[in-house]
């Protein structure tokens, strides 16, 4: 009797660790072999010389533009570290808040958002040409360096912020007050003791960012244009353009042994550390800016941030709505107007429309998509969040696999998908289904991240005492361990659904012109001349800002509710 | 099995490992209608281990547990119908204190009004009538206790189980909550089984006392029963009653010991198991001291200690022979450092068998 109970016990286990480690060898680990065997697959008489011809100028440019971006990000953060760390301010709560954004926002939206500030047709050239009676837009922003490092700016301070602000604000203040009474100034406080005392939180920020800005690929791609090709980039350009696999393959190749070298440098100096996604920064070592010279610091640095992470999302929502330029044929007594044009744009399918489809279409299928995969990677997450309670090698091994996910490029995984179910994605209805798989893998990380540490926090007792009670293993799992899950299931679900809606790296290989998901669909519409497209391009950038607005409110409500 | 028709639970045998040791070695017990018992014994002992076993948490190595005649030891814990009362109450923190109560209700599939009137007589039997809508987490220890115990009865188990229950609270409230929990078993009529070290817990709730001590039950009976003749000195000692002497019996009939305090006489029945020669504890019952010299045989001297008020009486600690100290009940205080004649009664000498390797 008991034997059999073990046995069938056993077999539930196997079937359950077979799930999710089936889902990571077809999506994973298949994709990424066929990916590193394509790179290696010389045609015969070729040297390393064009090889490395294709590979040279790419790499050069990534690491030139993540190095500045990096350091750019630095000098923005740490001042606004400081202040977070140390000084109470009316607004910083939703200062706090603010600074989630970048995490959860697609990067077209954000590239959509400069693009409406300071674009051709964005806030700012429109002012001025209106202004000084120009015919040419007179800031040349997109398609500039300047653009990739401000917008990588955008995305990466609050890492920064997070990383070393949370360490920052744990630093005992009684430090920094003895070497003060020993006769040092500020300034050499916060650089004799203050600063040394951060350098673990430091070097981790920056080995995250850099990585960050090494894979970034829709801020190049959109903001950057063709002059601009990191590797990311030039593997897209290299499979989807030209239909060089080998090269992008190869591409791909030293993308993933770069990225493979900034992980373990950041493992080492993180040692593991986990970024909390609003990190509850302890209110005991900041007090308010009491001299003017504080006041005016505190002043500065907030006002950057708050310019710096709300100007592009205003300046988008608010082009969304606000037709400024003639529509063709429309020279003479034009004024510029708020308008829903844009939106009710949306519905119609123009015969000039580079979809098939109307547009809204591509927002419903995001939205289709996104619930998918809510559903593939909530319940591989919790099958994977259960199996990673039982210990032993298995246990340790899955957990860095779960996670190798996390740090292969969306692009690398699109072109292995390409590689593997290249032929299935032509195929109509089966191939739908690439695009929310893609993102599940994508999301699937994040969503054990979240529910592990949930799960194992539940005391074992809870369950007995429901057993006990007479509640049958499926109850006990119903009725106590998931209403106490709730909330982390609830944060995975929004998650995964925002990491689907704004995914762009992989859809871009995978989306069917008939499937657009509204990155896509944004890419495409920003990338077409003409107000209208422009002003659709606006319009479901928007959304997309809305839905992760919504998913942003919904986060702080959870986390509210747990306070 | 036994044919005895009152008995409830059997437990036979039971062997559970922990750590590559045996834990439990051979535990069996039973539990008779209403009755509770008590299962004392120090932390790690397997007490706890013995719960969970019988609750059908955990699975022993070898062993057997009956109710009413019929095995169920491979019935899951949620068919059991047995209640078990964690120590550390693990009560629901996402559910009130009445869907904690009605937990166990809702899971017997109750029609709603009678579901409530029962969540509600149980919340009332524990006074807890006002909490209903509380959430658990803004309850203090006392009244969480009191919420698991209403859980515990609520379902109406047919067996009561409480482990530790009053291991983290205070003891005032110690006191007043261990007059509920014997008020409350006493309503249930259902055999309990309290897991406690607290000898005093135990000696105020139990009808029957049971001692584990090196995975076995090595004594049980009613609570006077043990106190009045602890089996061993581990016994005797686990129960606060320290006045042990190692001695040699020298006669059986009547039965007298010789140890470094002198030869004394034990007013004990003569037993077949005893003979001369015997290597023995003598137990000194702390209420057997008489100053001066008596008509006793046993007359001793000592060197007062420590003398104590503690309410009825003092405890007066005493140094005789120079090493061996022994601690009386008295009703007048002495002054510390005179030395004292004294004599125990017979009646209050016991000749307990030496336990293995345990030293005095």
């Amino acid at each position: 009797m008991r034997s059999a109970r073990t046995a069938s016990q056993r077999l539930t286990s196997l079937l359950l660790w077979a799930l999710p480690l089936a889902f990571l060898a077809v999506f994973y680990v298949y994709p990424l072999a066929a990916v590193i065997g394509q790179a290696f697959r010389m045609p015969p008489g070729d040297g390393g010389q064009h090889i490395w011809a294709v590979v040279w100028k790419p790499l050069r440019f990534t690491v030139l533009q993540a190095s500045l971006s990096t350091l750019l990000t630095l000098l923005v953060g740490m001042p606004a570290a400081a202040v977070m760390a140390r000084f109470k301010f009316p607004g910083k709560r939703l200062l706090r808040v603010l600074t989630t954004l970048p995490f959860i926002l697609p990067t077209v939206v954000v590239a959509a958002g400069f693009n409406a500030l300071l674009g051709p047709r964005g806030w700012v050239n429109l002012a001025l040409m209106g202004l000084f009676n120009l015919t040419d837009p007179p800031v040349q922003f997109l398609n500039s360096l300047g653009a990739i490092l401000l917008a990588h700016v955008f995305y990466n301070t609050t890492i920064v912020l997070r990383v070393v602000g949370s360490e920052w604000s744990r630093l005992d203040t009684r430090l920094a007050d003895s070497a003060r009474t020993l006769g040092a100034t500020p300034w050499r406080v916060l650089c004799k003791v203050t600063l040394p005392l951060l350098k673990q939180p430091i070097l981790a920020a920056t080995a995250l960012v850099f990585l960050f800005n090494f894979t970034s690929f829709g801020v190049i791609l959109l903001l950057g244009g063709a002059g601009f090709a990191t590797l990311e980039v030039e593997i897209a350009t290299r499979a989807l353009n030209l239909l060089d696999f080998r090269s992008a393959a190869v591409l791909s190749l030293v993308q993933l042994l770069c990225t493979l070298m900034i992980t373990l440098g950041y493992q080492r100096v993180g040692r593991g550390r986990v970024i909390s996604l609003t990190p509850r920064i302890s209110g005991e070592n900041d007090r308010k800016p009491v001299t003017w010279m504080e006041r005016l610091w505190v002043g500065v640095v907030v006002l950057v941030v708050v310019i710096l992470l709300v100007t592009p999302l205003v300046a988008l929502a608010a082009r969304s709505v606000t037709k400024l330029e003639p529509d063709r044929g429309e020279r003479g007594g034009f004024t510029p107007r708020i308008t829903l044009a844009y939106y009710q744009e949306l519905f119609t399918n123009r015969r000039q429309s580079i979809f098939y489809v109307p547009p809204i279409q591509a927002v419903a299928n995001s939205f289709l998509i996104a619930s998918i995969v809510v559903v593939i990677s909530l319940v591989l997450g919790f099958i994977t969040a259960y199996r990673l309670q039982s210990g032993g090698w298995a246990r340790r091994a899955f957990d860095v696999l779960v996670m190798l996910p996390m740090g292969t490029s969306a692009v690398t995984l699109g072109l292995g998908f390409i590689l593997v179910f290249g032929r299935v994605i032509m195929t109509l209805g089966i191939g739908f289904w690439l695009v929310p798989l893609a993102h599940s893998l994508v999301a699937y990380p994040f969503v054990v991240r979240t529910l592990q540490p949930a799960v194992a926090a539940i005391p074992p007792r809870l369950k007995q005492a429901a057993s006990v009670l007479g509640a049958s293993p499926w109850q006990v799992w119903y009725r106590v361990e998931l209403p106490i899950l709730k909330r982390a299931a609830m944060v995975s679900a929004i998650f995964a659904f925002t990491i689907s809606m704004g995914e762009f790296g992989a859809t871009t290989f995978l989306a069917r012109p008939e499937y657009p998901t509204l990155p896509v669909a944004i890419y495409r519409f920003i990338s077409q001349p003409g107000a209208l497209n422009y002003g659709q391009a606006m319009a479901m950038s928007t959304i997309l800002l809305m839905v992760c607005a919504a998913s942003i409110a919904l986060l702080e409500r959870l986390e509210q509710g747990e306070a | 099995m036994t044919n005895d028709s009152k008995i409830s639970l059997e437990v036979i045998d039971i062997h559970k490992d922990y750590a590559g040791r045996p834990l439990l070695d051979g535990v069996s017990l039973d539990a008779r209608q209403g009755e509770t018992l008590c299962l004392l014994g120090e932390s790690g002992s397997g007490k706890s281990t013995l719960l969970r076993i019988i609750a059908g948490l955990e699975t022993p190595e070898a062993g057997r547990i009956f109710w009413r005649g019929e095995d169920v030891s491979q019935v899951p814990v949620h068919l059991r119908g047995f209640g078990l009362m964690f120590q550390d109450y693990a009560l629901f923190p996402h559910l009130n204190v009445y869907e904690n109560v009605a937990f166990g209700l809702r899971m017997q599939k109750l029609v709603e009004a009678e579901l409530r009137q029962r969540a509600n007589e149980a919340l009332a039997q524990v006074h807890l009538e006002d909490f209903t809508h509380r959430s658990v987490r803004e309850l203090s220890g006392g009244e969480q206790q009191r919420v698991a115990l209403a859980r515990t009865i609520a379902s109406r188990p047919r067996l009561i189980m409480l482990d530790e229950p009053l291991g983290a609270l205070d003891r005032t409230l110690k006191t007043e909550l261990l007059a509920e929990i014997r008020a409350l078993l006493r309503a249930t009529r259902v055999p309990a089984i309290y897991v406690t070290h607290d000898q005093e817990e135990a000696f105020s709730l139990a009808d029957r006392i049971l001692i584990l001590h090196g995975g076995r039950i090595i004594q049980g009976g009613t609570p006077a029963q043990v106190y009045r003749r602890p089996v061993d000195a581990w016994v005797a000692r686990f129960l606060g009653q320290t006045n042990l002497v190692a001695g040699k019996v020298i006669t059986t009939t009547p039965l007298v010991i010789r140890t470094p305090l002198g030869d004394l006489s034990s007013a004990e029945p003569p037993c077949a198991d005893r003979s001369v020669g015997d290597e023995v504890t003598v137990l000194l019952r702390a209420a057997g001291f008489e100053e001066g010299a008596s008509r006793s045989p046993n007359r001793l001297a000592g060197v007062v200690e420590d003398s104590r008020f503690q309410g009825n009486d003092y405890k007066v600690t005493l140094r005789c022979d120079g090493r061996i100290r022994l601690a009386f009940h008295t009703a007048e205080t002495f002054t510390i450092s005179e030395p004292v004649q004294f004599s125990i009664k017979p009646e209050d000498v016991l000749c307990l068998s030496k336990p293995q390797g345990m030293r005095l």
